[in-house]
C-alpha cells in the first residue's frame, strides 16, 4: 500500500483540540499515525512531503450540495438543459468542488432524477474526480410548491417532481429508491422568491411527509426537508426527518423540538444563498431593495438569531449555502465558513469543525471521516496559511497546496516546501 | 500598510469568456499584476477567488476586512492594479465600517458595484436579540 508522510505541518485535527506541530502518516486510504511534540511517524517506504509549516486539516464537507445545479439565474432554467449536457456539466461541478478542497458532500437535491446517482457512482468507480457523495432525489414538491414551475398552459420541469397526496409521494419515492438514491428530499415549505409558496408557507401536509418517511425507513434511507417555515420543521421532526435544511423561521416551539432531537438531526441554514441574493445579485436584476421587499432581509435577520440560539442549545449546525445559482455559484462553498464566523459568531475553529467533524457525521461516517485521526479516511487538505487566523483563506484555491481524497492526491503538493505562514495574518 | 484588508480577485472572470488555449483568465492576470505591484510580502493580502458574482461586468475585485462592509468593483482589467491598491490602502486606513464612495479613487467610484455588510440584524444594530423572533407560519 502506498505510504505518504506529511512532515513539518501544523495539524488541525478537527477533534476540538488546539492546532499542533506534527506529522501524519497515510497508508493506503487511511491515516495510520499522527505524531506530535517532536515525535515522528514511521517513514519506512513512504513518500515524505515537507509541508513547510502549512496547515494540514481534514477535507471540507458540504452539507447542502447541488452538484447538478448549474449556476443559473432562474429555477426553470435547469429544466431547459438536456440530460446529456447536464451530466457533463455536473461532472465539471464535481471536479470544481474537489478543486476547492471539498472532499465530501451530502447532496440536497438533484436537478434530474438520476443525475446525482450517476455522478456519485462514477466518482466511486474512480471514473471522474469528485467528492465522496450522498446522492439525493430531485425535490419532491406539491402542486404550487417550490419547484413547481409549470404554467397553466405549458408544462415545464426543473429540479423538482410534483406529487400530490401521500400515495403519489409514496410511489415517486419508491421509484427513486429503485434508482439508487441515498436521500429523499422534500419541499414542505417555500421560498421568498416564490410568490405562491413563500418561506413561511407550509405547503405539504403531514400525511405526505409521513408517506416519504415511511418509504425511507423501510429502506434504511434518510429524508431531508426544505424547511423554512416553523410548521414544516415541526411536521418533519414528528415524522422522523433527519436533515432539516434552512430552519430559518423557526419559533420557540420548533427550537425546543430541534433541541430535543439534536442527537439525531442536522440543521443546515444555507445562509449563503440568502445573503448573496440580498447583496450581490444586482447583475441579475435583484437589487438589495428588491430582495428586501421580497422578504429576504427579514428572513436572514431572523435566521441569524435563530441559528445563534440553536447553537447554544447544542443543535448541530453545518455550513452549506445552496451554492449553484448565478450569484452564489458552485466553487464559492467555503464562503459559508466565513458567514458562520461573521454572522453567527462561530469561532474559526467551530466553523471548521462544523465543515469537517460534523460533516463526517452528516455523511453517516462520523467514526471515520472528518478528522485527522488514526484510522480515519485520508481526506486531507494542505493549506498555505492558518485558517484559524483567517477562515477566508479556504476560499482561495491557490492556497490549497495539496488535496488528498481517500489517500490519493487530487492536487499534489509541489516539491518545494511552502514558506511557513503559521503566524496570524 | 494593508492591516487585515484583503484584496479579493475573481480568478474566473470573465466566467464565460475563458477558452482553451488561454493560460490565464483576465481575472487571474489582474491578480498577478496586483501581487507584483504589492510585492515585499504584501502579496499575501491578495486572495484569488472562485467568483465574486459580478459576472456580467467582468473583471471583479473586492476589498474585505474583518468587521467592514465588503466593497466590490466591476469592469476592471489588467492596468487597474494601481487604482485597486490605492483603494485598498484607503479602505485599510479608514476606520469606517462602510466606506463612503467619495473617498475612493475617482476612477473606481462608478465601478463600485456591490456593498456586502459584515454583520446582519441585531449584531449590526448592536441591540439585544429577541429570542422569540421566529415567524410562525
Amino acid at each position: 500500500m502506498a505510504k505518504t508522510v506529511f512532515t513539518a505541518v501544523q495539524v488541525l485535527d478537527a477533534g476540538g483540540g488546539e492546532i499542533f506541530a506534527g506529522e501524519v502518516l497515510v497508508e493506503g486510504n487511511r491515516i495510520r499515525a499522527v505524531a506530535r511534540d517532536g515525535a515522528q511517524v514511521d517513514r519506512d517506504g513512504a513518500r515524505v512531503i515537507d509541508g513547510g509549516g502549512a496547515t494540514l486539516m481534514p477535507g471540507l464537507i458540504e452539507s447542502h450540495m447541488h452538484v447538478s445545479f448549474l449556476d443559473t439565474d432562474s429555477l426553470e432554467a435547469l429544466g431547459f438543459v438536456p440530460p446529456e449536457e447536464h451530466t457533463l456539466l455536473a461532472m465539471k461541478n464535481a471536479k470544481k468542488l474537489l478543486d476547492q478542497g471539498f472532499t465530501a458532500g451530502c447532496s440536497a437535491a438533484a436537478a434530474k432524477p438520476r443525475l446525482d446517482i450517476v455522478i456519485r457512482n462514477a466518482i466511486n468507480a474512480g471514473d471522474i474526480p469528485g467528492p465522496r457523495m450522498l446522492a439525493a432525489t430531485p425535490e419532491l414538491t406539491v402542486s404550487s410548491g417550490l419547484g413547481d414551475v409549470r404554467l397553466g398552459h405549458i408544462h415545464r420541469d426543473t429540479f423538482a417532481l410534483v406529487c400530490d397526496g401521500p400515495d403519489e409521494f409514496r410511489r415517486v419515492s419508491r421509484e427513486l429508491v429503485r434508482e439508487g438514491v441515498d436521500t429523499l428530499k422534500i419541499n414542505p415549505s417555500g421560498d421568498e422568491f416564490v410568490p405562491f409558496a413563500r418561506a413561511h408557507h407550509t405547503v405539504m401536509n403531514e400525511d405526505e411527509i409521513a408517506a416519504v418517511c415511511e418509504v425511507a425507513r423501510s429502506r434504511e434511507l434518510r429524508v431531508a426537508g426544505h424547511c423554512r417555515s416553523a410548521e414544516s420543521v415541526k411536521m418533519c421532526l414528528r415524522q422522523g426527518v433527519e436533515i432539516i435544511y434552512h430552519a430559518t423561521l423557526v419559533d420557540e416551539e420548533a427550537r425546543d423540538m430541534l433541541e430535543a432531537a439534536k442527537d439525531r438531526i442536522f440543521v443546515s441554514p444555507t445562509l449563503g444563498v440568502t445573503y448573496t441574493t440580498l447583496y450581490e445579485a444586482g447583475d441579475w436584476g435583484i437589487s438589495t431593495d428588491i430582495a428586501t421587499d421580497m422578504g429576504l432581509k427579514r428572513e436572514l435577520e431572523i435566521a441569524v438569531e435563530n441559528m445563534k440560539d440553536l447553537k447554544k442549545r447544542g443543535v448541530r449546525i453545518l455550513p452549506g449555502g445552496d451554492y449553484g445559482f448565478a450569484w452564489n455559484p458552485i466553487g464559492n462553498n467555503a464562503r459559508d465558513l466565513e458567514y458562520f464566523v461573521d454572522l453567527l459568531d462561530f469561532t474559526p475553529m467551530e466553523a471548521i469543525m462544523a465543515a469537517t467533524k460534523l460533516g463526517g457525521e452528516i455523511m453517516m461516517m462520523g467514526n471515520e471521516l472528518g478528522q485527522i485521526k488514526e484510522g480515519y479516511l485520508a481526506d486531507i487538505i494542505l493549506v498555505d496559511g492558518n485558517p484559524l487566523a483567517d477562515v477566508s483563506i479556504l476560499q482561495d484555491a491557490s492556497r490549497l497546496l495539496g488535496i488528498m481524497k481517500d489517500g490519493s492526491f487530487h492536487k499534489d503538493p509541489t516539491d518545494q516546501p511552502a514558506a511557513a505562514r503559521v503566524a496570524a495574518e | 500598510m494593508m492591516g487585515g484588508t484583503k484584496i479579493l480577485v475573481c480568478g474566473t472572470c470573465p466566467r464565460h469568456g475563458a477558452t482553451a488555449g488561454h493560460e490565464k483568465t483576465l481575472g487571474a492576470s489582474l491578480g498577478v499584476e496586483i501581487k507584483a505591484l504589492l510585492g515585499g510580502g504584501a502579496e499575501g493580502a491578495v486572495r484569488m477567488m472562485n467568483c465574486l458574482a459580478g459576472c456580467k461586468n467582468a473583471c471583479n475585485v473586492a476589498l474585505a476586512a474583518p468587521g467592514k462592509t465588503r466593497l466590490r468593483f466591476s469592469r476592471l482589467g489588467p492596468g487597474d492594479g494601481e487604482s485597486i491598491i490605492s483603494a485598498a490602502k484607503i479602505f485599510a486606513q479608514n476606520s469606517a465600517v462602510n466606506l463612503p464612495g467619495d473617498l475612493l479613487p475617482a476612477d473606481l467610484r462608478d465601478r463600485l458595484s456591490a456593498r456586502s455588510p459584515a454583520r446582519i440584524g441585531n449584531a449590526a444594530r448592536g441591540t439585544k436579540h429577541n429570542r422569540d423572533g421566529g415567524y410562525n407560519g
